[in-house]
């Protein structure tokens, strides 16, 4: 063992580092007079344009191939922008010079960001009446009353005018004035405000810089007034391409930018600038500028609505749901049990996509820091691919057919090894269904059917049998080539845990006795990812096309249930329920709870007030739901 | 034998690639009136691999033909993959079994899509009011804009005969799915 593997290995190994370095908010004595130490002396940039490879990458090519750091980097989890600071404005200029430079397949786009979104820098906007806790609560009264919530309008008009903020010495200083933007952005996005329009009008704003975090506060924002302000210049602008992507209507007049126009030319120009800017812009200046409903027909993809689940049909439903279910907890408890499933002619073969577009890790001070911020496991310098790269079959990158054919499984004995040098797992498909999304329909040609699942599991501890591991050469196919799957053996080397992404197909088929049997299964891991791609529309009170069930039937056999749903052995799932409510509840209704809270999404308090309103009646339930599925709050699902 | 069939004949995946790949640049094709004789040329090159009885379900919506007593998923898929933006897919994993007695393959793909965000449809029309005056019709203004990379994942049911002939009708089933969505697309799914 190098001297190389044993120092990465301990790094990777230790989790709370990791969230500590990512973590730039916290507190805590050396590391936050650090953080004010840059913040005093360094330039913020942002970079766009970065995740085709991780957050580290990024910053490690930009160090490499423009020589400059940036520190303190960090992703902004609503718009995605990567950002850090460079030590001064010369080196921020040198920086933007490099913007549309490549990387990972993209150009990126880099840009000076004066504006930090950041509370630490609350506290030295100088009031000299207040200190800085009740600068915050100052900015809190002065966004409450600004905003109604009926119109979801948000008025930051004249704000040097204003007797409250003046009265308690804000802007008495330019330092104080920049930083007060990003401040009230920082409160309005922890308040949670909802936020359709925008007034600017009358702060005397001659460019973006100082109002720049708005786009990153309300990404989603529909109407802005920029009016009676000192804007000029097309290019200040730029600051906000692409980044107001839903901005409707935008109001400018009464600015140089307008009122110095010469001809119609020139406001065409105008015009069409801002219709680059913002992709769905509408309305400027009081003028509709595009055909809205053709704009949406061409902005959006046509296969709607989607569901998260799709089965062919009911009995389809019972089969593959009552399969993936107690497959998984045999999968996360002990896979030895799931090799009945398994024949002679079965195939399994797993592998890696390790480009696929995934989650970026943020900072844990985020708020949704549940989701997201697993820690930089699957970023590190390390792969996080290092159980799964030496078995990997994905075919684009394993052309030589001995190795194409030495890593598919066939038969007991060879899917059970290949399952053993899998990481042990933990799949949370009853207490976070919004994880996973499926598909199933009959598979004529054996008279069985398809499944397809997506979703994310968490790696709860390395593989029972660690067999082949490649060495920390990223290149792992031309590594595997070379060594095949003989050396480099090495039982005690150990790779980050962390959370992963999978795509699973399985076509099973009814073997003899009426058991079943898997013919093919064929599993693609990937980095995290969240249910967001099939869960856009949750909570607006689809019940998802159905959700899988979570009748069970006897593991042993896995018989197709005809009838038998209500015959269980052993309810699956009802074991994730908390402790406190089953004690509550009998066997009976928690089968009923389980199983409403997977097809219908709903919380697990407002699925337990569901069930009782319904008398514990499975039928009952899903017919009171369907009733009063449009009034339900968005907090009544699982989020 | 060819050295080729001599490989296939130990590998049966070896003609899966090209044909994959073969799939994702007939959804990627941009119109223009000089490759294209009509319209309906170019839509009919989408997946043309389909068979017109396929099950194909895209983000877990089936595609139900509009006629039952004449179904054509195929042709249906067709007319809906013209009306979304003009895209760019990358493959980058697939994997593949053969499976015994079927006479068919079970191929999973995974990738990344990304999406021209300009407001143009595939024909190159846009929604504009305003149009430029002052700036030539050059090919500037047809060039696409792409998004950020979604992640999708394909899984096929594809007859066995594509060793011989990746051009017809093979695809029995056709199951494509988002399974990554980037927050600042334009696009709305």
């Amino acid at each position: 063992m190098s001297y190389r593997g044993r120092g990465r290995g301990g790094f990777q190994n230790n989790n709370n580092n990791r969230n500590n370095f990512n973590n730039n908010n916290n507190n805590n004595g050396v590391q936050s007079e650090i953080d004010q130490f840059n913040m005093a002396n360094a330039i913020p940039v942002e970079i766009l344009g970065w995740n085709g490879a991780s957050m580290d990458d990024c910053v490690k090519f930009i160090s490499r191939k423009c020589r400059i750091t940036v520190s303190n980097a960090q992703v902004d989890p609503v718009s995605g922008v990567l950002k850090g600071y460079v030590r001064s404005m010369k080196e921020a200029d040198e920086l933007c010079t490099w913007s549309g430079v490549k990387f990972a397949g993209q150009s990126l786009k880099i840009s000076k960001a004066i504006s930090q979104n950041s509370l630490s820098n609350l506290g030295s906007i100088s009031t000299p009446a207040n200190g800085g806790g009740s600068t915050i609560e100052t900015i809190t009264n002065f966004l409450k009353s600004r905003y109604d919530p009926n119109s979801k309008l948000l008025n930051i008009s004249s704000v040097q005018h204003d007797p409250l903020l003046v009265q308690q010495g804000f802007f008495a200083s330019i330092s104080t004035t920049s930083k007060f933007f990003p401040a009230l952005m920082k409160i309005a996005a922890d308040l949670k405000l909802d936020v359709e329009s925008v007034d600017l009008s009358s702060n005397n704003l001659t460019d973006l810089t100082s109002v720049s975090s708005l786009a990153q506060t309300f990404p989603y924002l529909k109407n802005l007034a920029l009016s009676q302000n000192n804007f000029n210049r097309i290019k200040s602008f730029e600051v906000w391409k692409h980044k107001l992507n839903y901005l409707r209507e935008l109001v400018l007049i009464n600015n140089p930018i307008i009122t110095n126009l010469k001809s119609a030319q020139d406001l065409q120009i105008v015009t069409l600038e801002m219709m680059r800017n913002f992709p769905r812009l509408i309305v400027f200046n009081g003028e509709v500028v595009r055909d809205e409903a053709k704009l949406m027909a061409h902005l959006t993809f046509p296969f709607t609505p989607m569901q998260a689940m799709f089965f062919q049909d009911e009995m389809i439903q019972q089969v593959s749901t009552n399969f993936v279910t107690n497959f998984y907890s045999l999968w996360d408890g002990n896979r030895q049990d799931l090799m009945v499933l398994y024949q002679q002619e079965s195939q399994f073969s797993m592998s890696v996509d390790s480009s696929h577009p995934h989650v970026i890790e943020v900072s844990t001070t985020s708020t949704n820091s549940n989701n997201r911020a697993y820690g930089g496991g699957n970023t590190s310098t390390d792969s996080p691919f290092g159980y799964y790269l030496n078995q990997s079959r994905n075919l684009t990158r394993v052309s030589n057919t001995k190795s194409r054919m030495s890593k598919l499984a066939q038969g007991q004995q060879d899917i059970f090894k290949q399952f053993q040098q899998l990481p042990r797992t933990r799949h949370n498909l009853l207490t976070q269904p919004e994880l996973f999304s499926m598909e199933s329909h009959s598979f004529p040609q054996l008279n069985g059917i398809l499944i397809t699942l997506h979703g994310s599991f968490e790696e709860i501890d390395a593989p029972v049998e660690i067999a082949t591991v490649p060495s920390n050469n990223p290149s792992y196919n031309s590594n595997n080539r070379r060594f095949g799957n003989s050396t480099y053996k090495n039982n005690n080397k150990k790779f980050p845990l962390g959370k992963k992404s999978f795509d699973r197909t399985f076509v099973i088929i009814s073997g003899q006795d009426g058991s079943m049997i898997v013919a093919s299964d064929i599993l693609m891991v990937r980095l995290f990812a969240d249910g967001d791609a099939w869960n856009t529309t949750i909570g607006t009170g689809s019940p998802a096309g159905g959700g899988a069930t979570a009748t069970n039937v006897n593991v042993s056999s896995l018989n197709t249930p005809q009838g038998t749903s209500n015959v269980l052995a052993q309810p699956a799932g009802t074991a994730e329920l908390p402790l406190d409510v089953k004690a509550k509840l009998n066997e009976n209704q928690q089968q009923i709870l389980v199983r409403i809270l997977l097809e219908t999404k709903l919380n697990l308090q407002y699925g337990i007030m569901l069930c009782e309103q319904s008398q514990w009646d499975y039928q009952q339930c899903i017919n009171n739901f369907k009733v009063s599925v449009n009034s339900l709050p968005r907090e009544a699902y699982v989020l | 034998m060819s050295l080729q069939q001599q490989q296939i004949l130990q590998d049966p995946s070896q003609p899966i690639e090209p044909f994959l790949k073969k799939v994702l640049l007939s959804l990627d094709n941009q119109y223009s009136p000089q490759k294209y004789a009509n319209v309906e040329t170019y839509a009919t090159q989408f997946a043309k691999q389909l068979k017109p009885s396929a099950a194909v379900i895209v983000n877990g919506k089936p595609i139900v033909p509009e006629q039952p007593s004449m179904p054509d998923v195929k042709l249906e898929f067709q007319k809906k993959w013209l009306v979304t933006p003009q895209t760019n897919h990358q493959l980058t994993s697939f994997d593949c079994h053969l499976i015994p007695g079927t006479g068919t393959f079970i191929v999973n793909a995974s990738g990344k899509v990304r999406f021209d965000e300009s407001g143009k449809n595939r024909l190159g029309e846009n929604a504009n009011l305003v149009q430029s005056t002052t700036a030539p019709a050059s090919s500037n203004a047809n060039r696409n804009i792409w998004g950020s990379w979604f992640g999708y994942d394909l899984t096929l049911v594809v007859d066995e005969n594509v060793r011989n002939n990746d051009e017809m009708e093979l695809i029995n089933s056709f199951n494509y799915r988002f399974t990554f969505k980037p927050r600042d697309s334009v696009i709305q799914i």
